[in-house]
């Protein structure tokens, strides 16, 4: 078997042309017989991809940047950016400094806390190998097959100061998974909403962008919207889980949707 | 009474520089010279026959040295509980058995040069099952036609509790004075209720890991992450047969017990793999193998029935309580009465009780001894169940528990009635603080300005509640521990005993009480434990024995030491001894003022004249069992719109009598509240239909962590137990057995749902507050 | 064994022999580094902590082949029996050490959070522990440790 550390992109875009590569980035959702059974491994470690850094109006986060490292950097400058606080209550310490946005966000498993965010903030990946070039992070998820064979070299999304976000989870303890997560993104402009980013995951569906609530929030004035009647209609299928039946959570998803809403009403 | 030299002190514990150094310390940091490694092939199923089981491709592997099964093992019933001699749980297990009765019951090993190939190996074993029935459910077990587990020769050894196998029957206990029929009919309301407490984990950091090895005269030499090092001794030679002469057991640190490793789980089968192979063995168990294959905490419904007085006066009392053994029976007598024998005795002036209690086989995951050890599971519904009827009687439940609860110089019917294995022993309260414990905590919490001011914010409902618990300090007249001390030159002690220090500092705490009686620094007593070639017996850590009993073994010791000490100064200063006085470390002629230091005294009786060792042993048992009490007072905030419960903070007021390290019974205190909240909240056992465990792991079987950490404030309240040494009593227990229903309690003072059934998850919780249609 | 790495651990450098996917945990055990405890192999319990170029990390959670050039610190790195480190004398102190199988993983992740922040609150301690399961203390005095190491750091 074969352990490569390639340092550029040149190499990673040359190993890649070759099928059947096992990927590792963080290295913690590796399967020891994975490895084991791997012919050819190819290490992330060695590219020059840990950057977080805005260049613009734009965030760029390498794929071998850990989650420390994002709340590290863009926590400093964006605190109440949903990504920061998504990637805060993932896992613990020691795992926020060795998992790494690339691997994670490739796998994209159904407790992601950092989903909802990006697909609020209309993310976008760049990605080498099968594929070369930048997509959207929502046409990922949609379409994870599309993707085999490609490795995520960066992510990407706008800095975005007219938008209040706010992040919430459901789980059994502090450090738990989450068994959902709520992403709201409110723009208001004279107390009338103008724009409105609505994300719940860990759905059946996996997430659930809410257009239909975002669609009748814009132009509404905030002191005519009723949160809980809004999202109280909202129909979110869960599936049963350990933290909660799937009724349960989908009562949980509304309630954390009506809460979020009336902080950021009272924020700005 | 002039001021104590160690006890009372926070001495340091003395392993803690050697552990927060990494020294080499715990079972595998042992390295075995070219071991042979196991690995246990376990059963998919919850109830089957084995029709044929086919080891031959496994034990052709290369690697492979022996593999073991039914058939090449010894047909020996046994226990695994680590219990004294004659042990009161059911022998009703063999090493292998052609039957398998959980999912994750043993089906053979395989003894290879790795672990890996061991793992392997054990895929290779083709086994042909005959699935049986499976039985679940704890009511249905005594049912006629509800599957049997157990119905060859399992048997007891001791008639204590009723044992019917073959109505699944583990154990049967049943106590009751005075009519409580009648006591009913003659109060004012009656009121009852069902609580229910589950299986949970006891989750050590350190799984279960046991090493056999040989020195260099052929004796087999175990070391193993075990409380009870003497009777793994004693019950690995009855099992396979091996003299009890030639085997060595010795506990290093453990990471952790809780009464998990009370119990004989993996020596056997290391012992008779070395034993059979000449070469050392070792396994390693997983921690998925810790939560399936090991033990658990009983998991119990209560009913609880009381007749009470408009008065406050509980008339009559009935308790039937219906225990989950699992498939095996380990602790499951002993846990099912202590669910009696401690909690009655608490409200001492009922004068008609009734306690009736089954516990019964299923085929899950197997009860153990877990800390608190049947108290728990009954000082849950008791505290709510007073809760409930000092509501009804619009009382305050801290004045009614502090009215009503055994007082020191009192005594109660249960104490003679129901034993803990054997029969019962009388005794008396010599120390109780409880009512004193009740105020500090109440004022620590802000109990009078929080109890039902149903403070609201939004949302957020607040409440608080309160919880009260007592246990023991080890058996009655069963529990023995043992001591011996010798002097050395320099005037410092080696104290060997067979206490067994599992990261409770009992090595500290019996150095203290040696030093406190030698009148020397403990930090001049060097303590050597838990070896039974090197170290008189001990029962082990359990039972919160050790401090009372252990100790109190030490502190006769210690007597008999300072006696030859102050022969030999009085040998050397030709004085008689009422003219000695006791200083640190020296003895002084009082007329004199001449002083003899101890390494003086100590010269003299190695080198000089009439030459011996100042040497000198105890044991100690005890007719009585102390009490410490502890009373939790909880505050809790509920989301009334998700049912999420946050602990806010958490007071517990301890009585373990004379407080000899304060850090570290605050130390016990902390632990077990903590373990008591999270048992209470997130952690539990998810099964399928199967009766497969679903959630081996802490993925999904939750436990606290800093983060989660409600405010916890601890207070001693020490009293003095005159029996007690240096008037101790244990702290070891008592504490988790009330934050689960402190917690329960405030959830309905702030919310008013009574939570039954544990753990209280947010979707429990939310659909009792919807039932009761709140918010 | 099929990879073959040198190996800095402790300010020393160590050739090691491993299997591709022997994790980092396993290597070190197996290469007499005992201090670093195996307590659940699923990256929760934080028993196997070790700090990778300062950083605390799960070495059950990273395979031995991916550690390149990166430096290793066991809790024997930062101080022993006979010179401890202010960190451990703390957590003796403090009455942190029950059962001690957690302690040398808290004692690297308090090295780590006072390296990077030497006057931290209480919720920043917390966080910064949030990966080291104990059993024993419910905590209370290992936070009471952490807040005394930051005192004698200083």
């Amino acid at each position: 078997m074969e352990w490569y550390r390639p340092k550029s992109l040149e190499e990673l875009t040359k190993l890649l042309s070759e099928d059947g590569a096992l990927i590792h980035s963080g290295g913690t959702a590796i399967k020891e017989d994975r490895i084991k059974s791997a012919s050819r491994v190819i290490d992330m470690s060695g590219l020059p991809l840990g950057y977080v850094k805005k260049e613009g109006n734009t965030w760029h986060v390498g794929a071998t940047a850990t989650l420390r490292d994002v709340i590290d950097v863009l926590g400093k400058e964006e605190c109440f950016n949903p990504l920061v606080q998504a990637l805060k209550c993932t896992a613990t310490t020691p795992l926020r400094n060795r998992i790494t946005v690339g691997g994670s966000v490739y796998l994209s498993p159904l407790w992601s806390n950092f989903m909802g965010p990006l697909l609020a903030m209309d993310a976008k990946l760049d990605v080498a190998g099968k594929l070369n070039g930048t997509y959207a992070y929502e046409e990922f998820l949609s379409n994870k097959a599309k993707f085999q064979g490609c490795v995520v070299t960066e992510v990407s999304f706008q800095a975005d100061a007219s938008t209040c976000f706010f992040f919430d989870r459901f789980a059994r303890t502090a450090n738990d998974y989450s068994a959902l997560t709520v992403t709201l993104g409110l723009s208001i402009k004279d107390e009338v909403v103008d724009e409105a980013k609505i994300v719940v995951t860990g759905c059946k569906k996996v997430y659930d962008r809410l257009h239909a609530v975002e669609a009748g929030l814009k132009g509404k004035s905030l002191k005519a919207v009723d949160p809980e009647r809004i999202f109280g209609d909202v129909e979110i299928e869960f599936a049963d889980k350990p933290a909660g039946s799937g009724a349960y959570l989908a009562e949980v998803a509304k309630v954390l949707l009506a809460r979020g809403f009336g902080a950021l009403a009272c924020v700005r | 009474m002039s001021e104590y030299l160690n006890i009372g002190k926070d001495k340091r514990k003395v392993d803690a520089l050697a552990l927060a150094a990494g020294e080499p310390l715990f079972t595998d940091d042992f390295p075995l010279k070219n071991p042979l490694h196991i690995a246990f092939l376990y059963s998919p199923h919850a109830h089957a026959k084995i029709k044929s089981i086919d080891t031959s491709e496994a034990e052709s592997m290369p690697g492979v040295a022996l593999v073991l099964t039914y058939k090449n093992t010894p047909r020996v019933l046994y226990t695994s509980a680590g219990q004294s001699y004659p042990e009161p749980s059911p022998y009703d297990m063999y090493m292998f058995d052609e039957k398998v009765r959980f999912v994750g019951d043993r089906v053979a090993l395989v003894a290879a040069e790795s672990e890996e190939i061991a793992k392997e190996a054990v895929k290779k074993i083709r086994v042909d099952y005959e699935i049986l029935p499976a039985l679940f459910d704890i009511e249905q077990a005594e049912k006629d036609g509800a599957p049997v587990l157990h119905n060859g020769e399992e048997h007891v050894m001791i008639p204590s509790a009723i044992y019917r196998p073959e109505k699944n029957l583990a154990a049967r206990i049943a106590f009751l004075y005075g009519d409580s029929q009648k006591g009913f009919q003659e109060a004012d309301f009656v009121h009852e209720a069902s609580y229910y407490t589950h299986i949970a984990s006891h989750c050590a950091l350190e799984t279960h890991v046991a090493k056999a090895t040989f020195d260099q005269y052929g004796r087999l030499v175990i070391i193993t992450s075990t409380q009870v090092p003497f009777h793994a001794r004693r019950i690995v030679s009855s099992i396979t047969g091996i003299p009890l002469n030639k085997i060595r057991v010795i506990k290093p640190r453990i990471g952790g017990g809780f009464g998990s490793k009370q119990e004989v789980l993996l020596e056997p089968y290391v012992a008779l793999v070395a034993w059979r192979t000449k070469r050392p063995a070792q396994i390693v168990t997983s921690r998925e193998e810790y939560f399936v294959s090991g033990r658990t905490r009983h998991a119990m419904r209560s009913r609880i029935k009381m007749g009470v007085k408009n008065d406050g006066t509980v008339v009559a009392m009935e308790i039937d309580d219906l225990m989950n053994a699992g498939a095996y029976g380990p602790h499951g007598p002993t846990v099912l009465s202590n669910t009696g024998a401690k909690v009655l005795p608490l409200f001492n002036k009922i004068n008609n009780v009734s306690f009736y209690a089954d516990c019964v086989y299923t085929n899950l995951p197997v009860g153990g001894a877990y800390r608190g050890y049947g108290a728990t599971q009954g000082f849950f519904g008791l505290n709510q169940h007073i809760d409930e009827i000092t509501r009804k009687l619009g009382i305050d439940m801290a004045e009614f528990v502090k009215k009503w609860h055994i007082k020191t110089g009192e005594t109660s019917e249960v104490f003679k009635a129901i034993g803990e294995g054997r029969q019962g022993h009388e005794q008396v309260v010599t120390s109780c603080k409880l009512s004193e414990c009740i105020d500090e905590a109440a004022r620590a919490i802000g109990w009078k300005e929080k109890r039902g001011a149903k403070r609201r914010e939004g949302d957020k409902f607040y409440g608080v509640g309160m919880a009260v618990a007592t246990q023991g300090s080890g058996i009655p007249l069963v529990d023995m521990g043992a001591a011996h001390m010798k002097m050395n030159e320099d005037g410092s002690f080696n104290l060997f005993v067979g206490a067994t220090d599992i990261g409770t500092g009992s090595d500290t705490v019996l150095a203290q009480i040696a030093a406190e009686t030698l009148h020397v620094p403990s930090e001049k007593i060097i303590v050597l434990s838990s070896d039974t070639d090197l170290t008189p017996y001990d029962v082990g850590a359990y039972a919160s024995s050790t401090t009372y009993i252990s100790g109190n073994a030490v502190r006769v010791c210690a007597e008999k030491v300072l006696d030859q000490i102050l022969k030999v100064a009085c040998e050397m200063l030709e004085c008689s001894k009422e003219e000695l006085a006791l200083g640190v470390e020296e003895v002084v002629h009082t007329r004199s003022g001449r002083r003899l230091s101890f390494k003086d005294i100590a010269y003299y009786a190695f080198y000089t004249k009439n030459q011996f060792q100042i040497e000198d042993s105890a044991s100690f048992i005890s007719p009585i069992s102390p009490l410490p009490f502890c009373a939790t007072f909880a505050e809790v905030e509920v989301d009334v719109k998700t049912g999420i419960v946050k602990p806010l903070k958490v007071v517990t007021a301890m009585d373990c009598g004379n407080v000899l390290n304060p850090k570290l019974a605050e130390g016990q205190v902390e632990g077990a509240v903590l373990n008591g909240i999270s048992f209470s909240l997130c952690e539990e056992y998810l099964f399928d239909d199967k009766g497969k465990m679903k959630n081996p792991n802490f993925w999904d079987y939750k436990v606290y962590k800093t983060t989660d950490l409600p405010e916890i404030v601890t207070i001693l309240v020490p009293s003095f137990e005159e029996y007690g040494p240096y008037g101790a009593k244990s702290a070891g227990e008592v504490a988790i057995n009330t934050p689960g229903p402190a917690i329960a309690n405030a959830i309905y003072d702030a919310v008013g749902v009574r939570m039954y059934n544990l753990p209280m998850t947010p979707e429990r919780i939310l659909k009792a507050i919807k039932e009761k249609g709140i918010g | 064994m099929e990879m073959k790495a040198l190996f800095k651990i402790n300010k020393k450098a160590y050739e090691l022999e491993f299997a591709p996917n022997a994790k980092l945990l396993d290597v070190l055990r197996d290469n007499g580094f005992t201090e670093v405890k195996c307590g659940c192999r699923e990256g929760f319990c934080g028993a196997c902590c070790v700090l990778l170029d300062g950083r605390l990390v799960n070495s059950c959670m990273i395979y031995a082949a991916s550690v390149g050039e990166k430096e290793i610190t066991t809790v024997r790195g930062i101080g022993n029996t006979l010179e401890p480190h202010p960190i451990q004398e703390a957590f003796v102190e403090a009455g942190a050490v029950q059962c001690g199988f957690c302690t040398p993983g808290m004692v690297l992740a308090t090295y780590a959070l006072l390296q990077d922040n030497p006057n931290p609150t209480e919720e920043e301690i917390k966080q910064a522990l949030d990966g080291n399961f104990c059993r024993c203390t419910g905590y209370v005095k290992i936070i009471d440790a952490v807040k005394l190491a930051a005192k004698k750091v200083r």
